[in-house]
């Protein structure tokens, strides 16, 4: 009796962790991966090659929040619908986690066929011949000649002469500024052909006050230790050639003393060690902050009528000649080198990326990258939120955008450029001094990583 | 009839019970090879390798190992963190977890709750709780400095401070010791009233109780914190990443945040299991210390 109920028991604790693996499985859950099959999976074979007729099942990985995830879902589904022949099987996860997923996927081999991928995460991959190069489809198809996206977005992804992304959704930085915060100080509002002697001018006018009651002029957040690695057009490194590109470099100084000098005036808060948290530009504590798209929905819903804003593309440096070149934090589409239905990958890259409806649908989680919709009145004048701030900033800031690296050994260099950085402003170190042990370590990073 | 003759093995355990023992733990002995021994295995072989995480691992020798003491200098700075973060962490954790064990020995009005109320932090997530604290030590609008302003004082840098990080960081620490406290409880309330009553007898005031029964009592369960403590402070992570990520000025810049930034963003998994197993062997040696030394201090009743 005693052997039966052990044998039975031994068996129920089996069967237990048996259903509890397929209940997790089963689960849906935002801060974990899922996988999904969009349509009733067929059981006949792929074409090689695939015709636009043939039977062909895609694995399309993708992350994002909830509302995000949901659209990209939803999307593919519709793509699905439209195309009979195509299943789609989505995996998906969130930001968090995406970047150790794609390390965990093409390290076993099992990289889904179409992935979602970001400008700032593409560098290590694009070397060992995982990705695929796009620059022949888009060619084929005559996506590069500037009027389906613009030429940085395109850039972004692109490395040598290939191109291993398409672009799909963007987001870039502009200014917030408060109106009536002008209007008490009679200050002409930021304008498009402003200079950033304008910006300091109207920064320093506008900062009052002491300790918790202080208004700022600007709030610039954690944004320096991107700006300042390529501020004015000449990048801290260069990742074609894989050398530091900081010393000499009188626009890596500038930057890095502008942001710095900015701190220790008292007209821009010290974040580089940590965010003014739960404090932004809603509370009405800031003339002006750099901004995202996706701030927009929050500042409107936390401003509501309190006061009046708008936004303006970042200023004009008439040292160097140029715009100040803001973060660009594009995502994009992109294949598998061993995808084994290419044709059918890049029609369904071609639609995310380059076709009106998935590019409005898209709208919601970034600007969208399509040239024609973007630039178009039902992209521009149609809003979610109550304040109808100015769209095309964004748009516009897409030219004077540049993408970055932070992986591997470009997120070492990153990481010791934030760190001499955060020294200077501390006042332990120079500019100068700062530039010289970034220049000496970058160096090392990068003869370590050979 | 012939009784079934079953041999004994030497502990006096009969074997066919034996085999149901192994049955039962069979489970999770697959789990624990599969899930646990197997990748560290893995991962000692990867430590000679250089890995980038995608490409498939190089053996490389002892490159990895050589680095971590000639060429790295971060590993210096992010050993001495950690050796300060765990040093003054854990006896402080163990001297506020026996205070509030002590306290909450007797039963009185809402002393339940109050057991409750401190374990709390230990079982909540600790990313949840560790947000909520940048929040509350925000230097410019956290409530920790609202108060001190209200007080006429200058505000602080919890965590942007370089001299304020680590302590701001061991505080917040200090509130999950709840666990600790919930352990040291249970030694207290195993102690036997009968040594109380005859010390009482013989004249022994309360402060001589506890440092003459209590203390001495309560050293395996001290032992038992001790170690525990330890070997977690050694390899702390959450609490700095998610609080400062390791600044500012890498004032927090712990162990574990180099092995993460080696691992999962220079994609230098080689080196970073080369760091693990680093860790590894300094946990062990720790607490094989502590080991040794607890034939002197720790007291086990027959």
């Amino acid at each position: 009796m005693k052997k039966k109920l052990a044998v039975f028991l031994c068996a129920a604790m089996a069967l237990g962790l048996t259903a509890c693996s397929a209940e997790q499985t089963a689960q849906t859950n935002d801060a974990s991966q899922t996988e999904m099959t969009g349509a009733e999976s067929t059981e006949q074979s792929v074409a090689e090659g695939g015709t636009s007729e043939a039977p062909v099942e895609l694995e399309v990985a993708f992350w994002g929040d909830k509302a995000e995830i949901e659209m990209k879902s939803a999307l593919l589904e519709q793509y699905e619908e439209e195309h009979p022949n195509v299943t789609i099987k989505q995996t998906y996860t969130d930001g968090g986690t995406y970047q150790a997923k794609l390390q965990m996927w093409f390290s076993s081999g099992k990289a889904p066929d179409v992935l979602g991928i970001a400008n700032d995460l593409i560098e290590p991959y694009k070397e060992l011949g995982v990705i695929e190069d796009l620059k022949p489809y888009m060619e084929a198809d005559g996506m590069l000649d500037g009027n389906t996206w613009e030429q940085s977005a395109v850039d972004s992804f692109t490395f040598g002469e290939n191109i291993f992304a398409a672009p799909y959704i963007y987001k870039s930085l502009a200014v917030a500024y408060n109106k009536d915060l002008f209007d008490e100080e009679g200050i002409p509002y930021p304008s498009e052909d402003w200079t950033e002697d304008d910006l300091l001018d109207a920064a320093r006018s506008l900062t009052k006050g002491e300790g918790t009651d202080k208004q700022w002029g600007i709030r610039m957040s954690t944004y320096p230790t991107n700006f300042y690695r390529n501020m004015f057009g000449s990048p801290a490194y260069l990742v074609e050639e894989r050398k530091m590109n900081v010393r000499d470099n009188d626009e890596i100084k500038y930057a890095m003393q502008l942001f710095s000098d900015m701190v220790k005036e008292g007209i821009t808060p010290n974040e580089t060690f940590d965010s003014m948290l739960g404090s932004g530009f809603e509370t009405g504590k800031f003339a002006m902050a750099i901004v995202a798209p996706w701030d927009m929905a929050t500042l409107d819903s936390m401003i509501g009528d309190s006061f009046a804003w708008d936004v303006e593309v970042l200023p004009y440096n008439e040292t160097f000649e140029t715009p100040w070149k803001g973060y660009l934090f594009a995502d994009g589409f992109t294949m598998t080198s061993a995808c084994e239905n290419k044709e059918a990958a890049w029609d369904l890259i071609k639609w995310l990326t380059a076709s009106e409806e998935a590019q409005a649908a898209s709208a919601a989680a970034g600007v969208p990258v399509y040239t024609p919709y973007a630039t178009s009145d039902a992209y521009l004048n149609e809003f979610t939120t109550s304040n109808h701030y100015n769209k095309k900033v964004f748009v516009d800031m897409l030219k004077n955008s540049v993408g970055g690296q932070t992986t591997g050994v470009w997120a070492q260099i990153n990481d010791e450029m934030n760190l001499e950085y955060q020294r200077a402003v501390a006042g332990e170190i120079t500019i100068d001094e700062a530039i010289d042990l970034i220049d000496q370590k970058g160096t090392q990073f990068l003869e370590s990583a050979e | 009839m012939e009784k079934k003759r079953q041999r004994l093995n030497k502990n006096g355990i009969y074997r066919k019970q034996e085999r149901y023992f192994y049955g039962f733990i069979s489970l999770w002995l697959i789990g624990f090879f599969v899930f646990v021994l197997g990748p560290m295995l893995y991962s000692l072989y990867a430590s000679f390798t250089d890995w980038n995480g995608i490409t498939a691992p190089v053996f490389a020798g002892m490159k990895n190992y050589i680095r971590v003491f000639t060429q790295d200098d971060l590993v210096g700075k992010s050993i001495l963190n950690t050796l300060v973060f765990t040093l003054v962490s854990v006896p402080l954790n163990l001297v506020i977890g026996l205070v509030l064990a002590t306290l909450l020995n007797r039963r009185y009005f809402a002393s339940n709750f109050f057991r409750a109320l401190f374990y709390m932090p230990s079982v909540i997530a600790g990313v949840a709780i560790y947000i909520a604290w940048t929040y509350l030590m925000n230097t410019n609008n956290g409530i920790f400095n609202l108060w001190l302003s209200r007080l006429g004082m200058d505000a602080v840098g919890w965590l942007t401070d370089p001299h304020w990080a680590m302590p701001s960081i061991i505080l917040v620490n200090a509130t999950s010791c709840g666990g600790q406290m919930l352990i040291i409880l249970a030694g207290l309330q195993d102690i036997p009233r009968d040594y109380y009553e005859s010390a009482m007898l013989d004249g022994a005031g309360k402060l001589k109780q506890f440092f003459s029964i209590t203390l001495p009592l309560l050293t395996p369960v001290v032992f038992f914190n001790v170690i525990m403590s330890i070997i977690a402070g050694l390899q702390v992570f959450t609490q700095p990443w998610i609080l400062t990520q390791g600044g500012p000025i890498n004032a927090t810049y712990v162990y574990g945040i180099h092995l993460y930034n080696n691992a999962f963003r220079y994609y230098q998994f080689g080196y970073s299991c080369a760091l693990a197993w680093l860790l590894l062997a300094v946990v062990l040696g720790v607490t094989g210390l502590v080991f040794g030394s607890a034939r002197r201090w720790v007291f086990y009743r027959e």
